[in-house]
């Protein structure tokens, strides 16, 4: 017992210029031995320096009055002139609240929704059935916000929409969905998750695929009953992916779809549609004031980071894995 | 390692760097199109590619012969790019900002400033030297149009005829037949007749299906003349004793055409979902479904769209083609197009190129004149032995005069009435561009530009809208009207009017 754990006395071998020698060539073995695994790396590593740290470059534009005929080096360096007119911009106090009501409205209702589903597909058994509903759900995903907005005027518009011609011919009240104002924030999040649930439910469903099916067999034999291991077993496992999919979207909190805020807008429901991104589309690239619609976009990206940081500790802090 | 890593990754950056530094030094070193290149003129050895943006619907352009023609006789290769023009000026904007821009492309949609400031910068290609070796196209095109936004003595991009003034007011007669009304002739009269429409059943389907007419939001220029215009607004500004005035600013012709439109809100005269509508086409539906009895069209298409479709809802549907309606000042006003529309090519494109281009627009409006309207002869049409002429299958599938229009436009504003449609067609064509020209609605503007109107007017414009649209459906009351001027002119609305003021005196003096 005692021999086990006693030092060795064995001097060590200082004969240090072979030392070095081994060394390189155990290096130098070592880099031969991974340049293959080195090389498969490297269409990852250029893709990362190309397309998103090169680009980083382009955020001087914050502090230029950029002229795009002048180019980086030749336009006016206006420092953090930009971000004083953003921050003393009259609307400025409404557009930050209606990014951050749209954003929380996206944490809260479409966050939890491919989660949900992934739980409920988890549970059927009929697998023709499992995989016909989820080509489905995820179908909307490949339809562009041009066709969904379109499809909700056919049906939905005031004066023609189908759904509302149904309602007004059997007495009841047509409903102004497009115009009140009152329903664009619904139907703006019934949009997401009606276009992204399914998709994003296949990293979940992935999750739970890798889930220890002894775990269910125990809690059987123990007279669980599904909702139980659903709740006990299913949802715990993919916490970690959860989290970690939390963490990321607060990242993009401020980022909200253009595109699809843009066909929804109308001069009636401009005080909660107007919002940075669609701020940006009408003061900068219409106007072509770069430097500040990149000091705007910049803004929204330092908001992101500082929201990923802070749900990255949050979780650390309650014992789970964050994102780095 | 670590250091290695480092310098791996500063490295790359700073090279990246560089490349893109030398490439805007590239675009700035040809600036102006003063290139002193040699070339030698109608030498057409070189094979060149030439990038062209415009507007619409892509042509087919494999094995389309047309295509081939030009590019066979002019050994060229076209890349074409097409992009919808209601975003056309801010994608050009984004191309300029990731120096990506092509050859050649179409000037027209975007703010006049932009051309100016563009043109400064030397962006565009300056045609006018090389226009000495091709007089038929300067000759086709009027002195004026060559001359618009341009400094003296420089020739900016080649003009493309647009009308002013296309688009004409279509009413259903077979309505007024059936409701025994005449062709409303005042504003009045419009909204008696448009009230009719609504509420009496002209249809005869028993149902109230049917309304007056539609709109494009409240201030498109192609929406609301008959109506803002009647009632005296300005298109965008109008001169009152020396001073612009823009019609953000016109209070009392504003409140006028505001509660017009708020009671034919109110009466269910005017389309529910008008605020929705960016394009007049949006409106134009409305009246090719059956559901508006008074809408725009345009006279070169309606014998195939509009009086075609309106009979799939009602065989005996028939359109008659109206006046303006009188304001109550007697003014008639008709949708009004700016123009100055050029297609530019970039500087940085050599004169050898734009040789190249010029001559390709030079033949269309000479020896290619008639194969970019009508075709190939068997190919896209044939002429049979009485002299008729008939249209074939491929002439819609290679769109022969979309090229002659959407790319290459000729300076003709009957390049439309092929020879099918017969005499009578380019005739009556004529006859209401002529009748049209009569309601241009001026915008006294020449063009001056405002520093703040470019960083804020959008913005502006936009609640400025959503106050006076909140007004016309109800949830807001009359007063507002003044509201929304006050808050526009308090916001930078002031600012603007003064800007560009100044900038009009500036522009008389020196004109004096």
């Amino acid at each position: 017992m005692g021999n086990r754990f006693k030092k060795t006395a064995k001097p060590i071998q200082t004969a240090s210029i072979p030392k070095v020698k081994n060394a390189r060539e155990k290096r130098k073995k070592m880099i031969k031995r991974g340049l293959p695994i080195y090389l498969m790396l490297l269409p990852g590593v250029l893709y990362f320096l190309i397309f998103n740290y090169g680009p980083l470059i382009g955020l001087t534009v914050a502090f230029m009055e950029y002229d795009p005929f002048q180019g980086f080096l030749n336009s006016e360096w206006v420092g953090l002139e930009h971000f004083r007119r953003l921050f003393e911009e009259r609307i400025f106090l409404d557009l930050l609240s209606n990014t951050l009501i749209l954003g929380i409205y996206d944490i809260i209702f479409y966050f939890p929704a491919p989660i949900i589903l992934a739980l409920l597909l988890n549970e059927i058994r009929l697998r023709w059935f499992k995989s016909s509903v989820q080509t489905i759900l995820y179908t909307p995903h490949f339809v562009s916000w041009v066709v969904i907005v379109g499809i909700t005027a056919v049906l939905f518009s005031t004066q023609t929409g189908a759904v509302n011609n149904l309602l007004e011919n059997n007495g009841y009240n047509r409903i102004e969905l497009l115009t009140d104002s009152q329903y664009f924030r619904p139907l703006w999040v019934i949009h997401n998750i009606w276009n992204g649930m399914g998709w994003d439910a296949i990293i979940y469903l992935a999750a739970m695929s890798s889930v220890n099916p002894e775990l269910y067999h125990a809690a059987r034999v123990d007279g669980a009953s599904r909702i139980q291991m659903t709740w006990h077993i299913t949802l715990p496992s993919i916490m970690y992916v959860v989290i970690i999919m939390l963490i990321l979207r607060m990242g993009g909190f401020m980022d909200l779809s253009y595109t699809h805020i843009l066909l929804l807008q109308n001069p009636l429901n401009l005080n909660v549609s107007e919002v940075f991104d669609t701020y940006i589309y009408r003061a900068g690239i219409l106007g072509g004031q770069f430097g500040y619609t990149t000091a705007v976009g910049l803004f929204k990206s330092m908001v992101g980071l500082i929201l990923v940081m802070v749900a990255n500790t949050i979780a650390k802090r309650m014992g789970k894995e964050g994102v780095y | 390692m670590k250091k290695y890593t480092l310098f791996f990754f500063v490295s790359v950056l700073l090279i990246g760097f560089l490349a893109a530094c030398n490439n805007e030094n590239t675009q700035n070193s040809n600036v102006a199109g003063e290139s002193n290149e040699e070339f030698e003129p109608f030498n057409f050895d070189e094979h060149m590619t030439i990038s062209m943006l415009t507007t619409g619907t892509p042509i087919e352009y494999e094995d389309n012969p047309i295509f081939e023609l030009i590019e066979e006789k002019f050994n060229v290769t076209f890349d074409m790019q097409y992009y919808d023009r209601d975003d056309f000026d801010s994608y050009v904007n984004t191309l300029a900002a990731s120096n990506n821009l092509p050859d050649i492309w179409r000037f027209g949609y975007n703010d006049p400033q932009m051309y100016s400031n563009w043109a400064e910068k030397g962006v565009y290609y300056d045609v006018k030297p090389l226009l000495e070796y091709h007089p038929d196209l300067e000759a086709s095109i009027p002195t004026s149009a060559w001359e618009v936004l341009n400094p003296v003595d420089h020739f900016y991009g080649i003009p493309e005829y647009r009308l002013a003034t296309r688009n004409m007011l279509a009413i259903r007669q077979d309505w007024l037949d059936n409701l025994d009304l005449e062709v409303p002739d005042t504003i009045e009269d419009f909204y008696k007749v448009a009230y009719a429409f609504a509420h009496d059943d002209p249809n005869g389907t028993g149902k109230k299906d049917t309304i007056g007419f539609s709109a494009i939001g409240l201030f498109s220029d192609e929406g609301t003349a008959w109506r803002g215009g009647a009632f005296g607004l300005a298109r965008a500004w109008k001169e009152f004793d020396g001073e612009l005035v823009p019609y953000q600013a016109q209070l009392k012709e504003l409140e006028d055409y505001i509660g017009f439109m708020r009671k034919a809100y109110e009466d269910d005269v005017l389309d529910k979902d008008f605020m929705l509508h960016t394009d007049w086409r949006d409106a134009n539906t409305r009246l090719s479904d059956g559901v508006a009895g008074i809408e725009y069209v345009n006279p070169n298409s309606v014998h195939r769209k509009e009086e075609v479709d309106i009979k799939e809802h009602d065989p005996d549907a028939e359109l008659t083609y109206i006046d303006p309606p009188a304001g109550p000042s007697g003014e008639r006003t008709t949708p009004t197009r700016p123009g100055y529309f050029k297609k530019v090519i970039n500087s940085n494109v050599g004169a050898a190129k734009a040789h190249r281009i010029l001559a390709i627009l030079e033949w269309n409006v000479t020896e290619g004149y008639e194969i970019t309207r009508h075709g190939l002869e068997d190919i896209h049409y044939t002429i049979h032995d009485d002299g008729t002429v008939e249209e074939l299958d491929a002439w819609e599938e290679h769109q022969p005069a979309d090229i002659g229009t959407a790319l290459l436009r000729a300076w003709n504003p009957l390049h439309r009435s092929y020879w099918w449609l017969g005499d009578e067609f380019e005739e009556t064509l004529g006859e209401r561009y002529e009748w049209l020209e009569e309601f241009t609605w001026e915008d006294d503007n020449p063009g001056l530009i405002s520093d703040t109107d470019i960083k804020i007017g959008a913005q502006l414009d936009a609640e400025f809208e959503q106050i006076l649209t909140e007004v016309v459906v109800g949830q807001r009351e009359m007063e507002d009207v003044e509201l929304a001027v006050n808050t526009w002119k308090e916001n930078g609305g002031n600012d603007i009017i003064e800007e560009i003021n100044d900038a009009y005196s500036q522009y008389k003096e020196e004109r004096n």
